[in-house]
């Protein structure tokens, strides 16, 4: 019992530290390998004007006041009682203790937050700060809140307000979004709008024209818009090679700085820092958000302020776009999205290129397409803001004219159209991605026609289908190169199977089944296990295909070991190779024609299939085989007595080919007593399937049948019953016999005169059964004299009568011996006519 | 049936197992508490080194805000200067003739191209395009066949903060 529970507690422990852990994960800050120098922003992202409220931008600010050093979240620190970061005891007395900071002099609280200020809107440059509410001031008539600021800011211009709260949090001092005791200043130039690097060693130099924290947030929005909208203008960069490229003149080239117009969906030259010593480092921008941003920052963060990425990193190290990228995403989860997309509504997934978006269909062509990223969430509304292309295939192209098809993060290039239409995708339709995007995908080798897949199959390619190779014979048969690709099955899944590659004489293997076929004469014969096994197969060159192609081929089903060549010899295929049948009809009439060569391949079988006794493999079933039809034969004598020349002789056949003779009743010796369970008659088997009645059992004593076996009325009906009657007077192989005291005796013309029996008929027995009767080797005529076992009374034979004698004396004149007396049944004996005593 | 006895057994077990598993609860809320995975009973002013970093750069920006002369950063008062003007041209592909500015310590303004070639004049205008290294006009491209071949005589006149600077520059067009 306790020991159960203890399993369910680290069950229930386990359970619960994977789920705290994944929290734990999903909030996790960005490192330096999440960084993209040519996406710090997604478009959509950077553009999103409705990416927040009025009021959420007022819950933000809320929420964001006081989380900087000695703040507590939440809270303005009005009247700065709180301890100064800065020394000098409390932020109240530090900021009235001028000495501490000469520079700006005493000021003095109540200090104004972000989230609680208000400022009537500036349209206009000009040198004054517009009317607030800092330093506890009434709201002025006009004003507006910051958060309305922003807002409105983000609505005329198209830019994302999160974009404008985070550009307040990198940009201005403090943070203002942050900061718990702001001073008025810090409003002034919050977002360094109109602030040229012309101040002393490059400084901020800023035009009291676009004071004031309301111009300050438009004016910001405004160049962003701005740069994005003159992006597009032809003065904007420089065309070279019919592409737009940043200027030669704007890339750093010795004494110029590099700084300018950086220009989208090409590599532009950015600094490292302000200074143009530590040089520049080349970045293909993906987007014109990234451009925007580059230009109004135009540094990029070296490694070390990557791996620092709250700290300073080295002197080489900027940090206005790290900071940029960094907040967002703290603030509010990732600032791109990949190329692949979809929402949470839907689970249809898209590659997002340019303004198209292409459905991909199944998860192989999202898995091929992972060096562009990893999937992400975006809102419906950035869905729809592309056009959707169609359905995503395999082959993509660039701006320029190379098709290529993609799989495993692969891209190998098509060598000519008809080789698109054979992978079965058209030249004039593919995917088009932009340069960066088909430079994500590493460089392949040159399509071919050939394809193998990473799980050893091999395919060639055409007319829209793909045809499974048997081998490289088949290949070079049909003049096929054999080079090959090797890439993911499923990135031909599109294609149908054709038919295979292959050649004549070989044996395939069912991939799913494994199921054996031969392919011959264009079809492929269904192979059974056990015949597939034997030599004649089992040498044969042998390879695997799926079922599909197989199945685009005629299937002869069921080969059963009947074969036949062109010149209609007829053969039983065993275990060895051939065997020729001497009379085929007895087995079956189907026989399937295989090639000539094949047949003349296989050994020549000495098995004795030609005797009709046949076994299959591993079964003790013997069989006997006549007119199409099998018999069993129900016990080892039998078998024995069915065999004319005395051998023990038969075939093994596999059990397929037996199993497809059609299988008729158990057959007995000739000469055997049968009866069944529910009838009295017994009758003799005479042949194969023939019976006649046993009138008397005399008879069959004479005969020396005196095992009678019950059968089933089954087998007793298949044997026809025949229409002559069973005597002592039989006729084997043309001779004539009396059938006496088990033994058979030749009646010879003479014994046929002796005994009388001129005119007696013989009742003609198979020769199957006479040679299992036991034959005198002395024949009728030799004895003249006859007598009961248990009489003492002895008959002379003579002019076909039987004569008593008198005495001993009589007997031994007439000639009497031992020899020449037989011992006869009581039937035998009134057989014979009787006449005087002799 | 159940007895009396066998009854209490049942329910102390119970309660025995209900126990064992608040124990492990909270000795895996403790382990998590501690390796800072969860932050349930730690305050959130508890910082990450992240956080304290950030904090730190932002309190020494603040200073440095508070210790320079933020009023004297107001550079309005300080006109541009016209050696802060720098005109170039560069002739497309299409054979239009792009010309590009760099002006130095300009916010602001508007620009009016005028292009002389003997008695031909074409004339474009265009707004400041701040940034924050150099600003420039917002582009101008101009027709190679605006004035017809010959010298060109390109004048630039930047208006900013109430004054204008001009700067004019040859170019030989064929």
């Amino acid at each position: 019992m306790f020991r159960k529970v203890g399993i369910l507690i680290i069950i229930f422990n386990i359970v619960c530290v994977s789920l705290l852990a994944n929290i734990s994960q999903t909030v996790g800050a960005v490192t330096a390998s999440d960084w993209k120098s040519g996406n710090i922003i997604n478009d959509f992202v950077f553009t999103d004007k409705d990416a927040m409220s009025v009021s959420q931008i007022q819950t933000f600010l809320n929420g964001r006041v006081g989380t900087g050093t000695n703040g507590i979240p939440g809270q303005c620190d009005t009247y700065g009682v709180r301890t100064s970061e800065y020394g000098g005891g409390t932020r109240a007395q530090y900021a009235a203790n001028a000495s501490l900071h000469p520079i700006m002099g005493a000021f003095y609280p109540p200090f104004t937050c972000l989230k609680d200020f208000y400022e009537v809107p500036k349209t206009v440059p000009g040198p004054s700060v517009p009317a607030n509410n800092y330093d506890g001031k009434k709201i002025p008539v006009g004003a507006k809140s910051a958060a309305q600021l922003i807002w409105d800011a983000a609505q005329i211009n198209h830019i994302s307000p999160k974009v404008l709260l985070v550009k307040l949090g990198t940009e201005s001092a403090g943070p203002l979004t942050s900061d718990d005791w702001p001073t008025l200043s810090q409003y002034t130039y919050a977002m360094g709008a109109h602030c040229p690097d012309s101040g002393p060693g490059g400084s901020a130099n800023c035009d009291a024209d676009y004071s004031g924290f309301s111009i300050q947030i438009s004016e910001s929005a405004k160049m962003l818009r701005g740069y994005l909208d003159d992006m597009d203008q032809a003065w904007w960069g420089c065309i070279e090679g019919g592409v737009k490229v940043q200027c030669a003149a704007n890339r750093r080239t010795g004494s110029n700085p590099g700084e300018g117009y950086k220009v989208p969906y090409t590599t532009n030259a950015i600094l490292w820092d302000t200074t143009s010593g530590c040089g520049t480092g080349n970045i293909y921008i993906e987007n014109k958000a990234t451009a925007a941003l580059y230009t109004y920052t135009p540094y990029q963060p070296n490694q070390a302020a990557l791996n620092d990425m709250y700290g300073i990193g080295d002197s080489c190290s900027s940090f206005g776009n790290r900071n940029f990228w960094r907040t967002y995403n703290d603030w509010f989860g990732s600032s791109y999205y990949s190329d692949i997309v979809r929402t949470i509504g839907s689970a249809t997934v898209y590659l997002i290129s340019g303004n198209n978006k292409y459905p991909i269909s199944n998860s192989h062509i999202l898995s091929a397409l992972f060096p562009l990223g990893h999937l992400s969430y975006v809102p419906q509304k950035y869905l729809d803001s592309k056009v959707t292309g169609q359905t995503m295939g395999r082959v993509i192209k660039g701006s320029g004219s190379a098709l290529y098809y993609f799989d495993a993060g692969i891209k190998l290039a098509f060598t000519s159209c008809d080789q698109v239409v054979d992978y079965g995708y058209s030249c004039g339709s593919p995917i088009s991605l932009t340069d960066f995007q088909i430079g994500e995908f590493s460089t392949g080798p040159n399509m071919t026609n050939v394809y193998r897949t990473t799980s050893g199959k091999r395919f060639y390619i055409t007319a829209g289908e793909k045809k499974e190779v048997f081998d490289d014979s088949s290949l070079q048969q049909i003049g096929i190169s054999l080079n090959t690709n090797v890439l993911g099955e499923a990135a031909i899944s599109n294609l149908e199977y054709g038919s295979p590659v292959i050649r004549e004489d070989v044996v395939v293997v069912s991939r799913e089944t494994n199921k054996k076929y031969l392919f011959q004469k264009g079809t492929f014969v269904s192979l059974s296990t056990d015949i597939s096994n034997y030599n004649g197969f089992s040498k044969l060159p042998n390879n695997k295909l799926d079922i599909a192609s197989i199945d685009t081929l005629t299937i002869i089903s069921d080969f059963k070991g009947f074969a036949k060549d062109g010149s209609n010899n007829k053969y039983v295929i065993d275990s060895i190779g051939k065997a020729l049948l001497s009379n085929p009809d007895d087995w079956t009439a189907s026989f399937i024609e295989l090639n000539d060569t094949l047949l003349g391949s296989m050994d020549n079988s000495q098995q004795p299939v030609n005797s009709g006794f046949i076994k299959a493999d591993k079964s003790s079933t013997l069989y006997f085989v006549t007119g199409g039809k099998k018999y069993s034969i129900s016990n080892w004598i039998d078998f024995l007595n069915l065999h004319l020349d005395g051998s023990a002789d038969y075939a093994n056949i596999s059990k397929t080919t037996s199993d497809a003779i059609i299988q008729d009743s158990t057959i007995y010796s000739p000469g055997s007593l049968i009866k069944s369970a529910s009838n009295s008659t017994v009758y003799v088997v005479n042949g194969i399937l023939s019976k006649i009645a046993l009138t008397s059992f005399a008879i069959s004593d004479d005969l020396g049948l005196n095992w009678i076996r019950i059968v089933s009325q089954s087998d007793l009906d298949a044997h026809v019953s025949d229409s002559g009657s069973l005597s002592n007077f039989i006729s084997c192989d043309n001779k004539n016999y009396l059938a006496n005291r088990g033994i058979i005796y030749e009646i010879d013309t003479q014994a046929s005169s002796m005994y009388g029996y001129d005119t007696v008929s013989y009742g003609s027995w198979d020769s199957v059964g006479c040679v299992n009767l036991n034959k005198s080797p002395v024949a009728l005529s030799n004895y003249s004299f006859v007598k009961l076992s248990d009489s003492k009374s002895i008959y002379y034979i003579n002019g076909g009568q039987k004569h008593s004698l008198s005495s001993m004396t009589k007997y031994k004149n007439l000639g009497g011996l031992s020899g020449n007396l037989l011992i006869v049944s009581p039937k035998v004996l009134n057989m014979i006519s009787t006449g005087p005593a002799a | 049936m159940k007895t009396k006895n066998s009854y209490r057994s049942t329910k102390s077990k119970k309660l025995i197992i209900f126990a064992l598993i608040v124990l492990a609860l909270a000795i895996t809320l403790f382990i998590l508490e501690i390796t800072n995975t969860t932050h349930f009973l730690n305050s959130p002013n508890v910082k990450t080194t992240n956080q304290k970093q950030e904090d730190a750069a932002n309190t020494t920006k603040k200073q440095e805000f508070i210790d320079s002369d933020t009023t004297s950063n107001s550079g309005s008062s300080t006109s541009p200067k016209l050696s802060e003007i720098s005109l170039s041209t560069r002739r497309e592909v299409d054979g239009n003739i792009t010309i590009t500015t760099q002006l130095k310590n300009y916010s602001d303004g508007n620009c009016i191209l005028t292009i002389k070639n003997g008695v031909d004049v074409y004339t474009q205008t265009a707004t400041v395009l701040y940034q924050p290294y150099f600003s420039a006009c917002r582009g101008f491209s101009v027709p190679s066949n605006a004035v017809g071949s010959g010298t060109w005589q390109i004048s630039l006149s930047v208006i900013s903060k109430g004054k204008t600077n001009t700067k004019t520059i040859s170019l030989e067009v064929k």
